[in-house]
């Protein structure tokens, strides 16, 4: 079918070389452009249809938008009153904004997966049910809410449903391993290599900040509350438990093994060298790969669990064990801490059956 | 930071594992405030009892180039000694320079009276 290419009229050759790049675009990177572009209309622009959507009913049903109404419900019944515009300002200000801003942080990853299509999904329901519950209240002023909201949760269930069924998700391809310079070792010599890795300094004033405002959040409505909600103290307890935990490793490798040790000297991973299979240097985006940062579960391509202690994006050190579970911890000069266990994995016998 | 020992050498394994981690404190490769990893970690990985790296650090604590503190484990905290060294060295290299004695040369100089 080239057969008219071998013509002497062939077209110069910076033709050849357009066709040639327009051929090896690769497939994945269309059915990655497919699965962002349906993030895109999953996440953000369903979301804020329905935000869109509510307000115009809102502001349709007439009456002046300063006029009293029901704000809030206790256990009795009504109990706050406020102006009208208070339900399209406050629905805005969650619905409208939340999409955006997790569109804005998932939309640049390089892999859409299972994190980014639950989140899609999480955003239709979220406005969905904020969308029905905030309407209704406005316009049917009830004497009791909880039927609404009932209403609302499965109205978003209903509408999220499609997105987390759905959705593309694209299987996470098999990581591309790092030429590694080898380890030189004398007879009888042995290396050890040791590295701490901490997250940065931003993203750690990041999480103290969300969880000072969890807890400014939790207290409040504790108090509010006279108590009633004081389970809802325990959610930044356990978001600060989990910084502390996680937002420092120290790495360490050697003829054993190799261990991985939080700075508060838990929790600890290891893989002896016996059990390992191979290790490699990988490059890893934590929302893309794990879904976000901290000790992580996912799959490998072949399906075995894959475990990630990630604080940053970047190099990382991938150990594969020879029952094909993997180990990724993000660590700086990962290439020698690879080298240093490959190293010994070449010089020591694999244990008999 | 990487260290090689030797686990069949007749010196021992204490004595080469603060001989390389000095080396490391000395070059700055091991920077001041640095914390040195965990006793307990470092025998994991090489197989050694955990009291031969408390031995290790314990010497580097008397040659003043860690601190050991409870609970914060080992911290780098320089050498003592190494800015008289340091100063002995550049003198070397001057001498050198006047000499015009090649960088491997005086390497080489060093290398046949201390061989490490």
């Amino acid at each position: 079918m080239n057969a008219h290419r071998a013509a002497p009229t062939d077209p110069p050759a910076r033709d050849t070389h357009e066709e040639l790049r327009m051929s090896v675009r690769s497939p994945d990177l269309v059915r990655h452009a497919r699965a962002r572009r349906a993030l895109t209309w999953a996440m953000l622009v369903t979301p804020l249809t329905i935000v869109v959507a509510a307000v115009v009913v809102m502001f349709a049903a007439g009456g002046d938008p300063g006029r009293e109404v029901i704000v809030h419900w206790g256990p009795d019944g009504a109990d706050g009153w406020g102006p009208a515009w208070t339900y399209p300002v406050l629905l805005v200000a969650i619905g409208g904004v939340l999409p955006v801003l997790l569109w804005w942080m998932i939309a640049r990853v390089s892999r859409v997966g299972g994190t980014a299509v639950f989140l899609a999904g999480l955003m239709i329901w979220l406005d969905a049910f904020l969308a029905v519950g905030l309407t209704a209240s406005l316009l049917a002023q009830p004497d009791v809410i909880g039927w609404w909201f009932a209403i609302a949760f499965a109205a978003g269930l209903l509408l999220a449903a499609p997105a987390w069924l759905w959705l593309p998700r694209e299987a996470p391809t098999a990581s591309v391993p790092t030429e590694l310079n080898p380890v030189d070792l004398a007879p009888g010599q042995v290396a050890v290599w040791s590295r701490p890795v901490l997250m940065s300094r931003a993203f750690i004033v990041v999480m103290v900040l969300v969880t000072v405002l969890a807890l400014g959040a939790t207290v409040f409505a504790t108090i509010v509350t006279d108590g009633a909600a004081w389970i809802s103290l325990f959610a930044p307890v356990i978001v600060a438990a989990a910084l502390v935990l996680t937002l420092g490793w120290r790495v360490t490798v050697g003829p054993r093994g190799l261990t991985v040790r939080g700075f508060a000297g838990f929790p600890v991973f290891r893989v002896a060298i016996d059990d390992l299979a191979s290790v490699t240097v990988v490059r890893i985006e934590p929302l893309a790969d794990f879904g976000g940062w901290g000790i992580r579960g996912t799959l490998t391509p072949t399906g075995q669990g894959r475990t990630g202690i990630v604080v940053r994006a970047g190099a990382a050190l991938e150990v594969t064990r020879r029952d094909g579970r993997q180990l990724v911890v993000t660590v700086d000069d990962a290439t020698t801490g690879a080298a240093v266990l490959q190293a010994h994995q070449a010089t020591s016998t694999p244990p008999t059956a | 930071m990487l260290i090689r020992i030797d686990l069949q050498a007749g010196e021992a394994v204490y004595d080469q594992i603060a001989t390389a981690l000095a080396a490391r404190i000395t070059t700055g490769e091991l920077a001041v405030g640095e914390r040195l990893p965990t006793a307990r970690d470092l025998a994991e990985v090489l197989g050694v009892n955990m009291h031969t790296i408390l031995h290790a650090y314990q010497s580097l604590r008397d040659q003043g180039l860690i601190q050991l503190r409870r609970g914060r484990g080992a911290v780098v905290t320089g050498a003592t000694g190494s800015v008289q060294l340091h100063d002995a060295v550049a003198a070397v290299i001057a001498r050198a320079r006047e000499e015009r004695i090649a960088p491997a040369a005086l390497l080489a100089l060093i290398r046949k009276d201390y061989p490490g």
